[in-house]
């Protein structure tokens, strides 16, 4: 954390996905989505584990296939619904807006 | 093909949105597993009594276990004695009548004969069991 430059947080780019990736995923690239998928298995490793007591009292993680499955099924059905089309109008949204906040 | 978009923008917004739907479904997932935990029930958790009106005992067959007709006793080994001493097609017809409870039209179809046929035959048969029994059977003196 000391060792760190200062990040510009207006261009961090950590834990994103890149553009053409998106874009090729969105319209159902097979390579693509496999990429999107391994970019957020841990993520859902984290969501789908649920402890387990042992018969010694210890609690053991356990990852349960069955959510994840469910999950990357979603995952899957959720990327092919994410629409391009509403990020259209936001550049000229935001132009309007800096601009109001010259004036 | 696509028009200007903030690159930055968007990959951000996917991000944000895959992480929520993830979210989202293993809430939905959990939900999904408490329900139908609160609808399962385990042997461990029902009383003794409760185990035995959900089950049922089939009970053993006992030949030697009898019943009184007219005065006389009668067991299940004698009666299977006689059934066994019957011709086949008689004794399919009282099988059917009396232990599947049959009609005597059904038997008729089903053992291709007509109907009048059933009938005598199944009055027969009756009166050879009836003759057969009378002679294996012991007489019991009837209770005061």
């Amino acid at each position: 954390m000391y060792g760190n430059p200062i990040l510009n947080k207006s261009n961090d780019e950590r834990g994103l996905i890149p553009f053409t990736t998106i874009i090729n995923a969105i319209n159902g690239d097979c390579i693509a989505m496999d990429q999107v998928l391994d970019h957020y298995d841990n993520q859902m490793n984290f969501l789908s584990t649920c402890h387990i007591r042992n018969e010694e009292g210890f609690l053991i993680p356990i990852i349960n296939m069955e959510i994840k499955d469910r999950l990357t099924s979603r995952l899957v059905q959720a990327i092919t619904r994410f629409s391009i089309e509403r990020f259209k109008s936001l550049p000229q949204s935001k132009s309007l807006r800096n601009e109001a906040d010259q004036e | 093909m696509i028009p200007e978009i903030d690159e930055l923008e968007l990959r951000r917004a996917f991000n944000s949105f895959c992480k929520k739907t993830l979210q989202n479904e293993a809430i939905n997932a959990l939900v999904a597993s408490q329900r139908r935990k609160n609808i399962i029930l385990n042997f461990s958790d029902i009383n003794f009594n409760e185990e035995l009106m959900a089950g049922e005992n089939d009970f053993t067959f006992d030949p030697d276990e009898g019943y009184s007709v007219q005065g006389r006793k009668i067991s299940n080994a004698q009666l299977i004695k006689a059934m066994n001493r019957l011709a086949e097609p008689y004794r399919k017809v009282i099988e059917y009548y009396y232990f599947y409870e049959i009609n005597d039209r059904l038997i008729s179809e089903i053992l291709q004969i007509s109907r009048s046929t059933v009938q005598s035959r199944r009055s027969r048969a009756l009166s050879w069991l009836r003759k057969d029994l009378e002679e294996s059977s012991d007489v019991r003196e009837p209770d005061t």
